[in-house]
Protein backbone atom coordinates (compact mmCIF):
# COMPACT_ATOMS: atom_id res chain seq x y z
CA UNK A 1 0.00 0.00 0.00
CA UNK A 2 1.05 3.57 -0.66
CA UNK A 3 1.77 5.25 2.67
CA UNK A 4 2.19 9.00 3.06
CA UNK A 5 3.47 8.51 6.58
CA UNK A 6 5.12 5.46 8.02
CA UNK A 7 6.92 5.14 11.32
CA UNK A 8 8.82 2.09 12.48
CA UNK A 9 9.59 1.25 16.08
CA UNK A 10 9.58 4.80 17.43
CA UNK A 11 10.90 5.03 20.97
CA UNK A 12 11.43 8.05 23.17
CA UNK A 13 12.18 8.49 26.86
CA UNK A 14 12.32 11.72 28.82
CA UNK A 15 14.55 11.52 31.90
CA UNK A 16 14.07 7.76 32.16
CA UNK A 17 10.29 7.86 31.65
CA UNK A 18 9.21 6.05 28.53
CA UNK A 19 6.91 8.37 26.56
CA UNK A 20 6.75 6.45 23.29
CA UNK A 21 7.38 2.73 23.07
CA UNK A 22 7.84 0.91 19.78
CA UNK A 23 5.21 2.79 17.78
CA UNK A 24 4.74 1.89 14.13
CA UNK A 25 2.12 3.96 12.33
CA UNK A 26 0.94 3.57 8.76
CA UNK A 27 -1.08 6.37 7.18
CA UNK A 28 -2.39 5.39 3.73
CA UNK A 29 -2.46 7.99 0.99
CA UNK A 30 -5.79 9.79 0.82
CA UNK A 31 -6.96 8.66 4.26
CA UNK A 32 -8.10 10.56 7.31
CA UNK A 33 -6.21 8.87 10.12
CA UNK A 34 -7.62 9.44 13.60
CA UNK A 35 -4.98 9.19 16.28
CA UNK A 36 -6.68 8.74 19.62
CA UNK A 37 -5.60 8.18 23.16
CA UNK A 38 -5.96 9.64 26.64
CA UNK A 39 -4.05 12.75 27.71
CA UNK A 40 -0.39 11.98 28.23
CA UNK A 41 -0.52 8.86 26.03
CA UNK A 42 2.29 10.19 23.81
CA UNK A 43 0.22 11.58 20.91
CA UNK A 44 1.86 15.01 20.86
CA UNK A 45 5.36 13.59 21.25
CA UNK A 46 4.81 11.36 18.23
CA UNK A 47 3.39 14.25 16.20
CA UNK A 48 6.47 16.31 17.04
CA UNK A 49 8.64 13.43 15.87
CA UNK A 50 6.87 13.48 12.49
CA UNK A 51 8.11 17.04 11.99
CA UNK A 52 11.54 16.29 13.46
CA UNK A 53 10.84 18.64 16.38
CA UNK A 54 11.63 15.77 18.75
CA UNK A 55 14.29 13.28 17.78
CA UNK A 56 13.34 9.61 18.50
CA UNK A 57 15.75 7.55 20.59
CA UNK A 58 15.08 4.64 18.25
CA UNK A 59 13.12 4.04 15.09
CA UNK A 60 12.44 6.22 12.09
CA UNK A 61 9.82 8.37 10.44
CA UNK A 62 9.17 8.29 6.70
CA UNK A 63 7.17 11.01 5.01
CA UNK A 64 6.32 10.52 1.34
CA UNK A 65 8.69 7.57 1.44
CA UNK A 66 11.63 9.71 2.52
CA UNK A 67 13.32 9.28 5.89
CA UNK A 68 12.95 12.39 8.07
CA UNK A 69 16.40 13.65 9.03
CA UNK A 70 18.22 16.96 9.59
CA UNK A 71 18.65 17.43 5.87
CA UNK A 72 15.24 16.25 4.63
CA UNK A 73 13.50 19.55 5.37
CA UNK A 74 12.40 20.01 1.74
CA UNK A 75 9.57 17.49 2.29
CA UNK A 76 7.95 19.93 4.73
CA UNK A 77 6.93 21.94 1.68
CA UNK A 78 4.20 19.33 1.19
CA UNK A 79 3.10 19.29 4.84
CA UNK A 80 0.77 21.57 6.80
CA UNK A 81 0.67 21.25 10.56
CA UNK A 82 -0.71 22.31 13.89
CA UNK A 83 1.37 21.18 16.84
CA UNK A 84 0.24 21.81 20.43
CA UNK A 85 -1.28 25.20 21.17
CA UNK A 86 -1.44 27.56 18.21
CA UNK A 87 1.43 30.07 18.33
CA UNK A 88 1.90 33.16 16.22
CA UNK A 89 3.82 36.41 16.13
CA UNK A 90 1.38 38.06 18.50
CA UNK A 91 2.12 41.66 17.52
CA UNK A 92 1.46 40.95 13.87
CA UNK A 93 -2.01 40.75 12.33
CA UNK A 94 -3.47 37.48 11.11
CA UNK A 95 -2.77 38.56 7.54
CA UNK A 96 0.89 39.42 8.31
CA UNK A 97 1.34 36.06 10.01
CA UNK A 98 -0.07 34.29 6.96
CA UNK A 99 2.04 36.39 4.58
CA UNK A 100 5.13 35.40 6.53
CA UNK A 101 4.02 31.77 6.34
CA UNK A 102 3.75 32.06 2.53
CA UNK A 103 7.29 33.46 2.38
CA UNK A 104 8.77 30.74 4.55
CA UNK A 105 6.91 28.00 2.69
CA UNK A 106 7.97 29.43 -0.65
CA UNK A 107 4.29 29.66 -1.62
CA UNK A 108 3.83 32.55 -4.06
CA UNK A 109 0.04 32.79 -4.25
CA UNK A 110 -0.82 35.51 -1.70
CA UNK A 111 -4.44 35.66 -2.91
CA UNK A 112 -4.91 32.36 -1.15
CA UNK A 113 -4.67 34.27 2.18
CA UNK A 114 -8.09 35.88 1.65
CA UNK A 115 -9.44 32.52 0.63
CA UNK A 116 -8.31 30.69 3.79
CA UNK A 117 -9.34 33.56 6.07
CA UNK A 118 -12.80 33.27 4.58
CA UNK A 119 -12.82 29.48 4.89
CA UNK A 120 -12.12 29.65 8.64
CA UNK A 121 -14.42 32.64 9.17
CA UNK A 122 -11.81 35.27 10.07
CA UNK A 123 -12.30 37.65 7.12
CA UNK A 124 -13.38 40.58 9.24
CA UNK A 125 -10.64 40.28 11.85
CA UNK A 126 -7.69 39.60 9.53
CA UNK A 127 -6.27 43.06 10.24
CA UNK A 128 -6.43 42.71 14.01
CA UNK A 129 -3.27 41.89 16.00
CA UNK A 130 -3.23 38.20 16.93
CA UNK A 131 -2.70 39.01 20.62
CA UNK A 132 -6.28 40.33 20.68
CA UNK A 133 -7.67 37.01 19.46
CA UNK A 134 -9.56 34.54 21.62
CA UNK A 135 -8.20 30.99 21.84
CA UNK A 136 -10.92 29.80 19.46
CA UNK A 137 -9.94 32.44 16.89
CA UNK A 138 -6.29 31.48 17.21
CA UNK A 139 -7.25 27.87 16.60
CA UNK A 140 -9.11 28.89 13.44
CA UNK A 141 -6.11 30.93 12.32
CA UNK A 142 -3.83 27.95 12.98
CA UNK A 143 -6.06 25.83 10.73
CA UNK A 144 -5.96 28.58 8.08
CA UNK A 145 -2.16 28.58 8.25
CA UNK A 146 -1.96 24.80 8.08
CA UNK A 147 -4.06 24.57 4.90
CA UNK A 148 -2.75 27.78 3.28
CA UNK A 149 -0.02 26.34 1.06
CA UNK A 150 -2.29 23.53 -0.18
CA UNK A 151 -0.36 20.74 1.57
CA UNK A 152 -0.69 17.14 0.46
CA UNK A 153 -0.46 15.99 4.06
CA UNK A 154 -1.97 17.66 7.10
CA UNK A 155 -0.74 16.91 10.63
CA UNK A 156 -3.31 18.23 13.08
CA UNK A 157 -2.71 17.91 16.81
CA UNK A 158 -6.02 18.44 18.60
CA UNK A 159 -7.23 20.95 16.00
CA UNK A 160 -10.73 21.33 17.41
CA UNK A 161 -9.62 22.26 20.93
CA UNK A 162 -11.23 25.50 22.06
CA UNK A 163 -13.68 25.60 19.14
CA UNK A 164 -17.41 26.03 19.77
CA UNK A 165 -19.85 23.34 18.49
CA UNK A 166 -20.48 25.32 15.30
CA UNK A 167 -16.76 25.68 14.74
CA UNK A 168 -16.19 21.97 15.31
CA UNK A 169 -18.79 21.11 12.67
CA UNK A 170 -17.40 23.66 10.19
CA UNK A 171 -13.85 22.34 10.60
CA UNK A 172 -15.02 18.74 10.29
CA UNK A 173 -16.69 19.62 7.00
CA UNK A 174 -13.57 21.50 5.90
CA UNK A 175 -11.29 18.52 6.60
CA UNK A 176 -13.66 16.17 4.80
CA UNK A 177 -13.83 18.53 1.83
CA UNK A 178 -10.03 18.83 1.67
CA UNK A 179 -9.75 15.07 1.84
CA UNK A 180 -12.35 14.39 -0.84
CA UNK A 181 -11.76 17.25 -3.27
CA UNK A 182 -8.01 17.86 -2.94
CA UNK A 183 -7.08 14.33 -1.87
CA UNK A 184 -5.30 15.73 1.16
CA UNK A 185 -4.20 13.00 3.54
CA UNK A 186 -4.98 13.99 7.12
CA UNK A 187 -3.42 12.76 10.35
CA UNK A 188 -5.56 14.10 13.16
CA UNK A 189 -5.21 13.55 16.88
CA UNK A 190 -7.99 14.13 19.30
CA UNK A 191 -9.27 12.92 22.60
CA UNK A 192 -12.86 13.69 21.49
CA UNK A 193 -13.69 10.21 20.24
CA UNK A 194 -17.14 11.02 18.85
CA UNK A 195 -15.52 13.58 16.55
CA UNK A 196 -12.87 11.14 15.30
CA UNK A 197 -15.62 8.56 14.81
CA UNK A 198 -17.37 10.98 12.45
CA UNK A 199 -14.37 11.94 10.38
CA UNK A 200 -11.69 9.25 10.33
CA UNK A 201 -11.47 6.26 8.01
CA UNK A 202 -8.45 4.75 9.77
CA UNK A 203 -7.78 4.68 13.48
CA UNK A 204 -4.70 4.37 15.64
CA UNK A 205 -5.23 3.94 19.38
CA UNK A 206 -2.40 4.77 21.73
CA UNK A 207 -2.10 4.34 25.45
CA UNK A 208 0.91 4.84 27.71
CA UNK A 209 3.15 5.31 24.70
CA UNK A 210 2.10 2.06 22.99
CA UNK A 211 0.03 1.73 19.85
CA UNK A 212 -2.70 -0.70 20.92
CA UNK A 213 -4.46 -0.97 17.59
CA UNK A 214 -4.35 0.39 14.08
CA UNK A 215 -7.18 -0.51 11.75
CA UNK A 216 -9.69 0.85 9.24
CA UNK A 217 -12.92 2.21 10.72
CA UNK A 218 -14.84 -0.37 8.63
CA UNK A 219 -13.18 -3.09 10.68
CA UNK A 220 -14.28 -1.46 13.90
CA UNK A 221 -17.81 -1.11 12.61
CA UNK A 222 -17.81 -4.69 11.38
CA UNK A 223 -16.51 -5.93 14.70
CA UNK A 224 -19.04 -3.91 16.62
CA UNK A 225 -22.28 -5.75 16.16
CA UNK A 226 -25.60 -4.03 16.41
CA UNK A 227 -27.33 -4.65 19.72
CA UNK A 228 -30.64 -4.03 21.47
CA UNK A 229 -30.33 -1.81 24.49
CA UNK A 230 -32.84 -2.32 27.29
CA UNK A 231 -33.27 -0.04 30.27
CA UNK A 232 -35.10 -1.90 33.01
CA UNK A 233 -35.80 -1.54 36.73
CA UNK A 234 -34.72 -5.09 37.61
CA UNK A 235 -31.78 -6.46 35.65
CA UNK A 236 -31.58 -9.77 37.53
CA UNK A 237 -35.19 -10.65 36.78
CA UNK A 238 -34.84 -9.47 33.22
CA UNK A 239 -31.76 -11.64 32.74
CA UNK A 240 -33.69 -14.67 33.99
CA UNK A 241 -36.53 -13.94 31.59
CA UNK A 242 -34.11 -13.56 28.67
CA UNK A 243 -32.49 -16.89 29.49
CA UNK A 244 -35.91 -18.51 29.66
CA UNK A 245 -36.54 -17.14 26.16
CA UNK A 246 -33.35 -18.84 24.99
CA UNK A 247 -31.33 -15.61 24.68
CA UNK A 248 -27.81 -16.03 26.01
CA UNK A 249 -25.76 -13.44 24.15
CA UNK A 250 -26.43 -10.48 26.40
CA UNK A 251 -24.57 -8.34 28.87
CA UNK A 252 -25.70 -6.33 31.90
CA UNK A 253 -24.08 -2.95 32.40
CA UNK A 254 -24.41 0.08 34.68
CA UNK A 255 -27.03 -1.59 36.91
CA UNK A 256 -30.05 -0.85 34.73
CA UNK A 257 -28.94 -1.52 31.14
CA UNK A 258 -28.89 -4.80 29.24
CA UNK A 259 -27.31 -5.23 25.82
CA UNK A 260 -28.61 -8.09 23.69
CA UNK A 261 -26.33 -8.97 20.81
CA UNK A 262 -28.71 -11.39 19.01
CA UNK A 263 -30.02 -9.29 16.18
CA UNK A 264 -32.85 -11.63 15.15
CA UNK A 265 -35.05 -10.92 18.16
CA UNK A 266 -37.86 -8.46 17.71
CA UNK A 267 -38.23 -5.58 20.14
CA UNK A 268 -41.95 -6.19 20.32
CA UNK A 269 -41.51 -9.78 21.57
CA UNK A 270 -38.94 -8.62 24.12
CA UNK A 271 -41.06 -5.82 25.52
CA UNK A 272 -44.13 -8.03 25.75
CA UNK A 273 -42.19 -10.72 27.64
CA UNK A 274 -40.72 -8.23 30.10
CA UNK A 275 -43.96 -6.37 30.77
CA UNK A 276 -45.88 -9.64 31.18
CA UNK A 277 -43.39 -10.57 33.92
CA UNK A 278 -43.88 -7.20 35.64
CA UNK A 279 -40.46 -5.76 34.74
CA UNK A 280 -40.49 -1.98 34.43
CA UNK A 281 -39.21 -1.16 30.92
CA UNK A 282 -37.87 2.41 30.67
CA UNK A 283 -36.48 2.24 27.13
CA UNK A 284 -35.70 -0.13 24.31
CA UNK A 285 -33.76 0.57 21.12
CA UNK A 286 -31.37 -0.77 18.52
CA UNK A 287 -27.86 0.68 18.74
CA UNK A 288 -24.36 0.40 17.30
CA UNK A 289 -21.22 0.30 19.41
CA UNK A 290 -19.31 3.56 18.91
CA UNK A 291 -15.60 4.16 18.62
CA UNK A 292 -15.81 5.13 22.26
CA UNK A 293 -17.03 1.65 23.19
CA UNK A 294 -14.25 0.07 21.17
CA UNK A 295 -11.70 2.41 22.72
CA UNK A 296 -12.75 1.55 26.25
CA UNK A 297 -12.85 -2.16 25.52
CA UNK A 298 -9.31 -1.91 24.27
CA UNK A 299 -7.82 0.44 26.84
CA UNK A 300 -9.58 -1.07 29.84
CA UNK A 301 -8.74 -4.63 28.86
CA UNK A 302 -11.93 -5.91 27.26
CA UNK A 303 -15.60 -6.28 28.20
CA UNK B 1 21.20 31.96 3.05
CA UNK B 2 20.51 35.35 1.43
CA UNK B 3 16.88 34.29 1.11
CA UNK B 4 16.75 33.36 4.79
CA UNK B 5 18.28 36.70 5.80
CA UNK B 6 15.71 38.51 3.69
CA UNK B 7 12.96 36.63 5.51
CA UNK B 8 14.42 37.35 8.92
CA UNK B 9 14.84 41.03 8.06
CA UNK B 10 11.04 41.22 7.84
CA UNK B 11 10.89 40.56 11.57
CA UNK B 12 13.91 42.77 12.35
CA UNK B 13 11.98 46.10 12.45
CA UNK B 14 14.77 47.94 10.65
CA UNK B 15 13.35 51.44 11.07
CA UNK B 16 12.91 50.91 14.80
CA UNK B 17 16.54 49.82 15.10
CA UNK B 18 17.88 52.69 12.98
CA UNK B 19 16.04 55.06 15.31
CA UNK B 20 17.65 53.33 18.27
CA UNK B 21 21.11 53.80 16.72
CA UNK B 22 20.43 57.52 16.20
CA UNK B 23 19.18 57.89 19.76
CA UNK B 24 22.25 56.04 21.08
CA UNK B 25 24.60 58.29 19.11
CA UNK B 26 22.80 61.41 20.34
CA UNK B 27 22.98 60.12 23.90
CA UNK B 28 26.73 59.49 23.53
CA UNK B 29 27.26 63.01 22.13
CA UNK B 30 25.29 64.45 25.04
CA UNK B 31 27.32 62.38 27.50
CA UNK B 32 30.62 63.55 25.99
CA UNK B 33 29.41 67.15 25.90
CA UNK B 34 28.51 67.11 29.59
CA UNK B 35 31.93 65.69 30.42
CA UNK B 36 33.77 68.22 28.19
CA UNK B 37 31.78 71.22 29.46
CA UNK B 38 32.35 70.09 33.03
CA UNK B 39 36.13 69.93 32.58
CA UNK B 40 36.12 73.27 30.69
CA UNK B 41 34.15 75.21 33.28
CA UNK B 42 35.56 73.70 36.46
CA UNK B 43 38.83 75.58 37.18
CA UNK B 44 40.12 72.68 39.30
CA UNK B 45 40.06 70.37 36.26
CA UNK B 46 42.14 70.37 33.12
CA UNK B 47 40.53 70.00 29.72
CA UNK B 48 40.06 66.48 28.44
CA UNK B 49 42.52 65.32 25.82
CA UNK B 50 41.59 63.95 22.42
CA UNK B 51 43.08 60.62 23.43
CA UNK B 52 41.02 60.20 26.60
CA UNK B 53 37.82 61.43 24.92
CA UNK B 54 38.31 58.95 22.11
CA UNK B 55 38.69 56.19 24.73
CA UNK B 56 35.38 57.28 26.27
CA UNK B 57 33.74 57.08 22.83
CA UNK B 58 35.04 53.50 22.50
CA UNK B 59 33.66 52.58 25.93
CA UNK B 60 30.27 54.09 25.18
CA UNK B 61 30.00 52.39 21.80
CA UNK B 62 30.96 48.96 23.08
CA UNK B 63 28.72 49.23 26.16
CA UNK B 64 25.61 50.49 24.36
CA UNK B 65 25.78 48.25 21.32
CA UNK B 66 26.86 45.08 23.11
CA UNK B 67 23.92 45.40 25.50
CA UNK B 68 21.63 46.21 22.57
CA UNK B 69 22.90 43.20 20.63
CA UNK B 70 21.79 41.04 23.56
CA UNK B 71 18.35 42.66 23.41
CA UNK B 72 18.21 41.82 19.69
CA UNK B 73 19.37 38.26 20.38
CA UNK B 74 16.55 37.91 22.89
CA UNK B 75 14.00 39.30 20.45
CA UNK B 76 15.09 37.44 17.35
CA UNK B 77 16.33 34.15 18.75
CA UNK B 78 15.60 33.37 22.40
CA UNK B 79 11.97 34.55 22.35
CA UNK B 80 11.25 32.34 19.36
CA UNK B 81 12.12 29.40 21.63
CA UNK B 82 10.37 30.84 24.68
CA UNK B 83 7.14 31.56 22.82
CA UNK B 84 7.36 28.33 20.80
CA UNK B 85 7.17 30.15 17.45
CA UNK B 86 10.37 28.26 16.71
CA UNK B 87 8.25 25.11 16.29
CA UNK B 88 6.52 26.88 13.39
CA UNK B 89 9.82 28.02 11.88
CA UNK B 90 11.26 24.53 12.19
CA UNK B 91 8.23 23.08 10.36
CA UNK B 92 9.17 25.01 7.23
CA UNK B 93 11.20 23.59 4.36
CA UNK B 94 14.32 25.40 5.58
CA UNK B 95 17.68 24.44 7.00
CA UNK B 96 17.22 25.08 10.72
CA UNK B 97 20.81 25.87 11.55
CA UNK B 98 21.11 28.27 8.65
CA UNK B 99 17.93 29.94 9.84
CA UNK B 100 19.49 30.69 13.23
CA UNK B 101 22.81 31.67 11.60
CA UNK B 102 20.98 34.19 9.42
CA UNK B 103 19.45 35.75 12.53
CA UNK B 104 22.89 36.00 14.16
CA UNK B 105 24.46 37.48 11.02
CA UNK B 106 21.79 40.20 11.03
CA UNK B 107 22.47 40.97 14.71
CA UNK B 108 26.25 41.01 14.19
CA UNK B 109 26.00 43.16 11.06
CA UNK B 110 23.71 45.60 12.85
CA UNK B 111 26.12 45.79 15.80
CA UNK B 112 29.13 46.38 13.54
CA UNK B 113 27.43 49.00 11.37
CA UNK B 114 25.88 50.87 14.31
CA UNK B 115 29.17 50.96 16.22
CA UNK B 116 31.00 52.24 13.13
CA UNK B 117 28.38 54.94 12.56
CA UNK B 118 28.56 55.82 16.27
CA UNK B 119 32.36 56.06 16.19
CA UNK B 120 32.29 58.29 13.09
CA UNK B 121 29.60 60.62 14.45
CA UNK B 122 31.09 60.97 17.94
CA UNK B 123 34.66 61.44 16.65
CA UNK B 124 33.49 64.04 14.13
CA UNK B 125 31.60 65.73 16.94
CA UNK B 126 34.65 66.11 19.21
CA UNK B 127 36.75 67.38 16.29
CA UNK B 128 34.10 70.01 15.42
CA UNK B 129 33.42 70.86 19.09
CA UNK B 130 37.10 71.60 19.56
CA UNK B 131 37.37 73.51 16.31
CA UNK B 132 34.47 75.85 17.09
CA UNK B 133 34.42 75.95 20.91
CA UNK B 134 37.93 74.85 21.83
CA UNK B 135 36.52 72.24 24.19
CA UNK B 136 39.49 69.85 24.28
CA UNK B 137 43.13 70.21 25.22
CA UNK B 138 45.34 70.79 22.17
CA UNK B 139 44.01 70.63 18.66
CA UNK B 140 43.09 67.82 16.31
CA UNK B 141 45.90 66.57 14.08
CA UNK B 142 45.27 64.41 11.06
CA UNK B 143 47.78 61.82 12.23
CA UNK B 144 45.46 61.04 15.19
CA UNK B 145 43.46 59.06 12.67
CA UNK B 146 46.39 56.66 12.25
CA UNK B 147 45.65 55.45 15.78
CA UNK B 148 41.91 56.11 15.88
CA UNK B 149 40.93 54.16 12.78
CA UNK B 150 42.69 50.88 13.71
CA UNK B 151 41.54 51.25 17.32
CA UNK B 152 37.94 51.74 16.22
CA UNK B 153 38.13 48.87 13.74
CA UNK B 154 39.52 46.50 16.38
CA UNK B 155 36.86 47.53 18.93
CA UNK B 156 34.10 47.06 16.35
CA UNK B 157 35.48 43.66 15.32
CA UNK B 158 35.92 42.43 18.89
CA UNK B 159 32.46 43.63 19.97
CA UNK B 160 30.87 42.01 16.92
CA UNK B 161 32.48 38.70 17.89
CA UNK B 162 31.54 39.18 21.55
CA UNK B 163 27.93 39.85 20.57
CA UNK B 164 27.68 36.07 20.10
CA UNK B 165 28.12 35.40 23.82
CA UNK B 166 24.60 36.48 24.85
CA UNK B 167 23.39 33.92 22.27
CA UNK B 168 25.74 31.20 23.57
CA UNK B 169 24.75 31.57 27.22
CA UNK B 170 21.12 32.48 26.55
CA UNK B 171 20.58 29.35 24.47
CA UNK B 172 21.63 26.98 27.27
CA UNK B 173 18.29 27.41 29.04
CA UNK B 174 16.63 29.53 26.34
CA UNK B 175 16.50 32.39 28.86
CA UNK B 176 16.09 36.09 28.10
CA UNK B 177 17.51 37.31 31.46
CA UNK B 178 20.60 35.12 30.98
CA UNK B 179 21.04 36.61 27.50
CA UNK B 180 20.96 40.22 28.74
CA UNK B 181 23.10 39.61 31.84
CA UNK B 182 25.73 37.88 29.70
CA UNK B 183 26.27 41.06 27.69
CA UNK B 184 27.06 42.98 30.90
CA UNK B 185 29.43 40.26 32.10
CA UNK B 186 31.18 40.25 28.71
CA UNK B 187 31.72 44.03 28.91
CA UNK B 188 33.27 43.75 32.37
CA UNK B 189 35.51 40.85 31.32
CA UNK B 190 36.66 42.74 28.23
CA UNK B 191 37.54 45.77 30.35
CA UNK B 192 39.52 43.58 32.74
CA UNK B 193 41.42 42.15 29.78
CA UNK B 194 42.25 45.38 27.96
CA UNK B 195 43.14 47.58 30.95
CA UNK B 196 46.17 45.33 31.47
CA UNK B 197 47.44 46.24 28.00
CA UNK B 198 49.46 49.46 27.59
CA UNK B 199 47.45 50.44 24.49
CA UNK B 200 44.10 49.85 26.24
CA UNK B 201 43.28 47.61 23.31
CA UNK B 202 43.29 43.90 22.64
CA UNK B 203 46.50 42.49 21.22
CA UNK B 204 46.27 40.48 18.00
CA UNK B 205 46.80 37.27 19.95
CA UNK B 206 43.98 38.14 22.33
CA UNK B 207 41.64 38.91 19.42
CA UNK B 208 42.40 35.58 17.80
CA UNK B 209 41.96 33.77 21.11
CA UNK B 210 38.61 35.46 21.81
CA UNK B 211 37.43 34.66 18.27
CA UNK B 212 38.52 31.03 18.56
CA UNK B 213 36.86 30.44 21.94
CA UNK B 214 33.68 32.20 20.78
CA UNK B 215 33.41 30.14 17.63
CA UNK B 216 34.09 26.87 19.46
CA UNK B 217 31.31 27.57 21.95
CA UNK B 218 28.96 28.77 19.20
CA UNK B 219 29.63 25.53 17.35
CA UNK B 220 28.83 23.49 20.47
CA UNK B 221 25.59 25.41 21.00
CA UNK B 222 24.62 24.78 17.37
CA UNK B 223 25.28 21.09 17.79
CA UNK B 224 23.51 20.63 21.11
CA UNK B 225 20.98 23.36 21.64
CA UNK B 226 19.71 24.93 18.44
CA UNK B 227 17.56 22.01 17.32
CA UNK B 228 16.71 20.85 20.84
CA UNK B 229 13.17 22.06 21.52
CA UNK B 230 11.79 19.88 24.30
Amino acid sequence: MDYILETTGLKKSFKGNVAVNDVSIHVPKGSIYGFVGPNGAGKSTIMKMLLDLVRPDEGEVRLFGEKVTDSSYEIFKRVGSIIENPCFYEKMTARQNLELHCEYMGFPNKERIDEVLEIVGLTNVGRKQVRQYSLGMKQRLAIARAILARPEFLILDEPINALDPDGIREMRELFQQLNQENETTIFISSHILSEVDLIADTIGIIQQGKLLAELPMEEIHKYQAEYISLQVDDTARSAAILEKMGITDFQVSDGEFIRIYSSDISGKVLSEALIKNSVGLESLGRKHDTLEDYFFQLTKGGK
Amino acid sequence: MAHLMKLEMKKFRLLHNILFTLAAVLFSILFITVSLVDSMTDPSQTKDSFESTFLVIGLLMSFIFLVYSSVLTSQLVIREYEQKTITILFSYPLNRKQLIISKLVIIMAYTAISMTVGYICCSAYIILADKFFNMLAGSFKLYFLQTWIPTALITVAVCTILSLWPFIIGMIHKSVPATIVTSLVVIVLRQLMITKNPSNQESLLQILLVALVTFIFSFLIFRKKVTELY
